[in-house]
């Protein structure tokens, strides 16, 4: 079914938007979720949490884009998820090796007299992608907001692994940089 | 700022990166396209010496006029704008390398004592151009230009490898090593509207129109200086244009 017509069954209140986003878009929420969690009883949780979530969002919302506004209620439940159970030290799937990586970015210290406006911090990063070459910023957003393994990334670019991590590597000291010129206390 | 507040921000990235992400790799062209290019190219260069007949041939117009009374010049300033649509910017790989670019008219339109401002001059058929070659690469030596088709999507038009005559040149020259940040500069102290990036294939000449309250004025980016009488980086008035082009039309 069309994402429009989905949307409208949100908006008619009619429950079968839920079958049919499930049956459109159960796959690739899972995914994500179980890409963060690595567990997938969690990740299914999560990713019926995230049709709850959807029906209270539609009405008022109306998303141009189903699949990503979806997967970004996928990815932000199961982030808090992980959060959560980290405290217990179980499961994470690549969240524990994300997050990691991300380190070398940001030196991990709050700095409350220059906090960071969280909008500006998005439009950074926005147009930091904008300046990568696309296989690039590809990448980058596979890591990092799919949180997909090396393996996977090497799989789909047809790259080696090694030169996956490189490739990853030189970006994040890029993105780095690039916060830092601006003004970012990382 | 910690690991966590930069993954969550990542989450709320712009979607188009997160669909394009997992959109399979674009297919590569068929080599060959590339090596008809070179060669196109390699063509160019042992015909340079013919260029200038080539230049001002009116015998086959494409974009352009034949006849010089006819009302084709007609003002259509507010035609030319130089924003380029996000989403056609989107469909580059380096978005801010690329330049919106209007074609000229074709042949001798110079020679008409008609025009008195250059939007009679300046067609509605635009290129983008990028620095690199048909793959992106050869940043340096070579750039490629696009049209939009009916659909909105990139189509590949042509791509310029500058080999021998263009080694050890002046540039920036056409596209070649040109940027709004080299055209900023060069117009740091200059009172302006807005400027429309123009360009003429056939006399390998970017004249970017810089648009004013009082008179226009235009910045050069030949690619054969020489040739066609303009220095790389000189400003000049529509007249002294017409003047020039129109001296070496009779030489």
């Amino acid at each position: 079914m069309e994402d429009e017509k989905i949307v409208q069954l949100y908006w008619d209140r009619n429950e079968s938007a839920i079958t049919e986003t499930s049956n459109k878009y159960g796959s690739y929420c899972t995914s994500i979720a179980r890409n963060i969690l690595g567990d997938f009883e969690d990740a299914q949780e999560c990713v019926n949490d995230t049709y709850l979530n959807a029906w209270n969002s539609m009405p008022p919302h109306r998303p141009n884009m189903l699949r990503t506004f979806l997967g970004k209620i996928t990815r932000n439940l199961s982030f808090n998820k992980y959060k959560h159970s980290h405290a217990d030290k179980r499961g994470g799937g690549e969240t524990p090796a994300v997050l990691d990586e991300l380190s070398e970015c940001v030196s991990g210290k709050e700095n409350v007299e220059q906090e960071i406006e969280y909008q500006e911090l998005v439009r950074t990063i926005d147009a930091f992608l904008d300046s990568l070459p696309l296989e690039k910023r590809k990448m980058f957003v596979c890591r990092y907001w799919y949180n997909d393994s090396i393996s996977e990334i090497a799989k789909q670019f047809r790259m080696k692994e090694n030169a996956v991590s490189m490739t990853l590597r030189r970006i994040r000291s890029k993105l780095r940089q690039y916060l830092v010129d601006r003004g970012y206390d990382v | 700022m910690t690991n966590e507040k930069l993954y969550e921000a990542i989450g709320d990235v712009k979607e188009q990166h997160i669909l394009e992400a997992k959109q399979p790799k674009e297919k590569k062209p068929y080599a060959w396209i590339k090596w008809a290019a070179l060669a196109a190219c390699l063509c160019f260069v042992i015909s340079i010496s013919t260029m200038f007949i080539q230049i001002f041939n009116v015998s086959s117009p494409s974009p352009g006029i034949t006849d010089l009374s006819s009302d084709i010049l007609q003002e259509h300033r507010e035609d030319f704008s130089l924003e380029i649509d996000p989403a056609i910017l989107a469909q580059f790989e380096q978005p801010d390398k690329v330049i919106k670019a209007y074609s000229l008219l074709t042949n001798s339109w110079f020679l008409s004592d008609k025009i008195n401002d250059f939007s009679q001059v300046v067609t509605t058929e635009v290129f983008y151009v990028r620095p690199g070659g048909y793959h992106g690469e050869d940043l340096h030596n070579s750039f490629t230009y696009y049209k939009i088709d009916e659909n909105g999507e990139l189509k590949w038009h042509e791509s310029w490898v500058i080999g021998g005559i263009g080694s050890g040149q002046v540039t920036p020259n056409t596209f070649l090593e040109l940027s709004y940040e080299v055209i900023d500069e060069a117009l740091a102290n200059i009172d302006y509207e807005d400027y429309i990036v123009t360009h003429s294939q056939r006399m390998s000449l970017v004249l970017v129109w810089v648009r004013r309250s009082s008179e226009d004025l235009f910045l050069a980016y030949p690619g054969h200086p020489a040739l066609t009488n303009f220095e790389i980086g000189g400003i000049y008035t529509l007249e002294e244009v017409q003047e020039r082009l129109t001296e070496v039309y009779n030489r």
